[in-house]
């Protein structure tokens, strides 16, 4: 299994995103995907990411959100990161905007793989020491250096 | 009597493939929301982090069964330190009351007092055999 450093791909680090609101948000981080041609569809990538936000609330709780999918619309899984200072209503369960948004995209027969990499990220995002330096950190490569440190 | 929010608590390195379908089709009948609750034990940081893991693992499998019978569903995990049974009971009525919950789902396996469980919360409970299925 591929680690989550390695999936996150190049570029993929927004240390402040434009956007404050959830949907346009998550255009934005998959924007990055698209572009990079990770996303094959983008429609459908954007239909099977808004059917889960409709259905779950991605926010993980403590300021953390994992907005992700799984389609056909992607051949691998691939990750981005996107910084919020002000925060973005992700409806967690702890009522907590936001800061920290990690965008997961996985193709719709590695069910498996997508399930660990969620699980490793939430696992990995409930370390108090990751949050708080990820918060801080000044640039994408430092983000990525705290997560390869943690992970 | 209206379902609005059905918890779900599992536990991590327990079967939950039954408990789930279980949950997820009481949850499309009532057309309620489902929290799907794990918790945590951490005497050490390596068993934290591996009960995390699991933990999680466990929540992302339900979620994938209610996204696939389009169930509206939240993730919750907590942890305790010390745990046992009375303190993993109590945070279970807490996180009843927390979340303002119409229904509690448990299996037959976890290690909840389920006495001390009916005393305090007044809303159903449904215990699952770890083989339970419903059409």
């Amino acid at each position: 299994m591929q680690k989550i450093s390695e999936l996150l791909v190049s570029d993929g680090i927004v240390m402040e995103v434009k956007n404050n609101e959830k949907i346009t948000v998550i255009k934005e981080l998959a924007q990055i995907l698209i572009d990079k041609n990770i996303v094959n569809n983008p429609a459908g990538f954007f239909s099977a990411i808004l059917k889960r936000e409709n259905l779950e609330s991605t926010g993980i709780g403590q300021g953390v959100a994992i907005p992700h999918a799984r389609t056909t619309a992607v051949k691998n899984i691939a990750l981005v990161f996107g910084r919020s200072q002000a925060g973005v209503d992700f409806s967690s369960l702890d009522g907590l905007p936001s800061h920290l948004i990690f965008l997961i995209a996985a193709p719709e027969d590695k069910k498996t793989e997508y399930i660990m990499t969620l699980a490793r990220l939430s696992k990995l995002l409930r370390n108090n020491d990751v949050r708080n330096t990820l918060l801080t950190v000044q640039t994408p490569q430092e983000v990525k250096d705290i997560i390869i440190q943690y992970e | 009597m209206t379902i609005n929010k059905i918890l779900l608590f599992v536990e991590p390195n327990t079967d939950i493939e039954p408990i789930s379908q279980f949950a997820v089709k009481l949850a499309k009948r009532h057309d309620a929301r489902l929290i799907a609750l794990s918790i945590v034990k951490c005497p050490t940081p390596e068993i934290k982090s591996r009960s995390e893991e699991q933990a999680w693992k466990r929540l992302y499998e339900i979620e994938e069964d209610a996204f696939e019978t389009d169930i509206k569903i939240s993730l919750l995990l907590e942890e305790l330190e010390p745990i046992n049974q009375h303190t993993l009971t109590q945070k279970l009525i807490d996180l009843t009351f927390t979340f303002q919950i119409d229904m509690v789902i448990i299996s037959n396996q976890a290690k909840i007092n389920l006495k001390n469980l009916t005393n305090e919360i007044t809303i159903p409970i449904i215990v699952v055999p770890e083989s339970k299925s419903i059409k």
